[in-house]
């Protein structure tokens, strides 16, 4: 498959002013200007294929959305090289934004006052779009993401989760490529969260769309991706298919049980105590140093169990962990 | 022909929000009558103590009129520039292939020209029953409605420059005030500008004030080809002007915005 995406070396560096403090300092400011040098993407290298589905994740402040800016012609970097779709993004902006797509959780593109029929409209303009083209590619669309009822509704009187599926309708008129997505989720309920997920399923389905997606939601990674990127102030510190990742720190269980006795003391090595309550015990367990086996044997020596549940890491746990490593790195 | 076709879709929008929103069209068709009432008072008084240029009583009220009818017609483009920058939504309007100079122009326009016809009718139907109809000639008649609306446009140009000052101030709001207050001054609302001493006149003119309000509203005493020419010749300088500083100052704030992030 071709390479859509590639990113070689990538820093940016952003000059922080500082604020003196008070009304003196407000006074200083005037004439002396403060400022320190931050690197906000370290040296940062990947490539992504044509109609991958890639989750771009990491902490608040990690450089997950400056990445999506630069790679949209936003931002230029400090060093370093971006092609996306062949094309250089910010010497080629405007001819990059008709192949690609972008929808931010946090700001919404559509025209506040209008409904979404007439920005449709006029995104079509903006795309230079034919108008039979169009009308197709809306019809579809508004099939797709079961937009019929919210059309002739002004944006401000739709619900956050019915203004997500209009702002991801309005970035896919043109047909791009590539959908960058920015905290597409945020603040929506599980329902919302729910469609929105199923939807971008069945974009990249049936249209191919490669996904960039960014979430502090790990269901929309389990659920969506079929590649993560880890970010850490500014560098990447994992790059795996998700199955991979999953089975890379898949050597970690949580056991949930239930006991007899009121109150369970494990004290076995790789065991780590997530909860205790009366007759409730919950741990993680590294199976590289006890295996369930083990672990299962020593409780029955102290108590009878009333249930037993062994779970695989959730997504949330191994980026958790992912992290920690890092940290202790 | 296309991408002028995205800018006269946006133009186009934009005059039909305008003229849908005439609960707004009317607050300001109030507004003017209000302002026309106050003004024509005050000049009636000023002008039996002073000696007025050679202006009638009609010509005077009709003076005012259109100057009232070009100051009001212009929208406020500067607050939802600045809001743009602020909240940083200008970064998320980047990546679509329009400029968002034009897009923002296109808008403003959209909307100047509608203020523009419904102010105009009502600002001719209020003088023309206050003050009696004006004796001008088609041609007269006519370039009084073009240089109304490229006196409006190129207001709105520089409206954009105040608007691009949110890349380095906090707020834009004081800097608009000055540029209100310099309008008046200025571009001959307060007072038509042939009352003013000549070194006051000479600094006037070295402005683009005149030609968006009180220049073009001179026409009514002045339809002369030198005044025309000088008229027409003015717009035009300010407004390629305004371009070249638009494009400067946009280009270093999207660098700011590079550099200390958005």
């Amino acid at each position: 498959m071709n390479q859509v995406i590639k990113i070689e070396n990538l820093t940016k560096k952003f000059n922080l002013r500082e604020v003196f403090p008070g009304i003196l300092g407000a006074a200083k400011g005037l004439f002396f200007a403060k400022q320190h040098e931050i690197t906000v993407i370290n040296q940062l290298s990947f490539d992504i294929r044509a109609g991958e589905r890639v989750a771009f994740i990491g902490p608040n402040g990690a450089g997950k959305s400056t990445t999506i800016k630069m790679l949209t012609g936003i931002l230029y970097p400090t060093s370093g090289a971006i092609k996306v779709l062949g094309l250089t993004p910010w010497t080629n902006r405007h001819i990059l934004g008709y192949q690609i797509g972008t929808v931010f959780g946090q700001k919404t593109q559509l025209w506040y006052h209008l409904p979404p029929t007439d920005t449709f409209l006029l995104l079509s303009k903006i795309y230079e779009l034919d108008f039979s083209i169009y009308s197709d590619r809306l019809r579809n669309l508004i099939d797709l993401f079961e937009i019929s009822e919210l059309l002739n509704k002004p944006v401000f009187q739709l619900s956050l989760g019915e203004r997500m599926r209009c702002e991801i309708v309005a970035s896919l008129l043109h047909n791009p490529k590539i959908l960058f997505l920015d905290e597409p989720t945020i603040g929506l309920d599980i329902n919302a969260k729910l469609m929105i997920r199923e939807l971008l399923n069945r974009l990249s389905k049936d249209f191919g769309t490669t996904l960039f997606l960014t979430s502090h939601d790990t269901a929309d990674i389990e659920q969506v991706c079929d590649r993560v990127i880890v970010l850490d102030k500014g560098s990447i510190i994992a790059d795996h298919p998700l199955k991979e990742l999953k089975k890379t720190y898949g050597n970690k269980k949580i056991i949930t049980m239930a006991t007899e006795i009121k109150s369970l003391t494990l004290n076995l090595p790789g065991t780590r105590v997530l909860e205790t309550a009366p007759h409730y015990f919950r741990c993680e367990a590294d199976l590289e140093i006890t295996s369930i086996n083990q672990i299962i044997q020593t409780t029955l020596q102290l108590t009878n169990l009333n249930d037993l549940t062994i779970e695989d890491l959730s997504m949330d746990a191994v980026i958790r962990l992912i992290y920690r490593k890092k940290s202790n790195a | 022909m296309r991408k002028t076709s995205k800018y006269l879709a946006l133009f186009r929008m934009s005059a039909f929000r305008t003229l849908t929103n005439y609960k707004t069209l009317c607050g300001l068709s109030v507004f003017l009558i209000t302002s026309l009432i106050i003004f024509s008072q005050l000049w009636k008084t000023i002008a039996s103590k002073v000696e007025m240029v050679n202006f009638d009583p009609t010509q005077l009220f009709w003076y005012i009129a259109l100057n009232e009818w070009v100051l009001v017609s212009i929208p406020s483009i500067q607050d939802e520039m600045e809001q743009d920058l602020r909240s940083g939504r200008l970064a998320y309007l980047l990546p679509r292939p329009v400029s968002y100079l034009g897009s923002v122009f296109a808008e403003a326009a959209g909307t100047l020209v509608v203020n523009f016809v419904v102010l105009g009718t009502v600002t001719c139907l209020f003088a023309g029953w206050q003050a009696g109809f004006l004796s001008i000639s088609f041609k007269c008649g006519s370039l009084i409605i073009l240089l109304g609306l490229m006196g409006g446009f190129l207001a709105i140009l520089f409206q954009m420059l105040i608007g691009l000052s949110a890349f380095w101030l906090s707020e834009v709001t004081p800097f608009y005030w000055i540029w209100e207050k310099l309008l008046f001054m200025f571009g001959g609302l307060m007072l038509p500008l042939a009352v003013y001493p000549q070194w006051m006149q000479s600094i006037a003119h070295c402005t683009p004030f005149p030609a968006i309000l009180g220049d073009r509203s001179f026409l009514i005493a002045d339809c002369s080809d030198s005044h025309i020419f000088f008229l027409l010749a003015s717009v035009l300088c300010w407004g390629f002007l305004s371009l070249v500083l638009l494009n400067f100052f946009y280009r270093k704030g999207l660098n700011i915005l590079n550099i200390e992030g958005c």
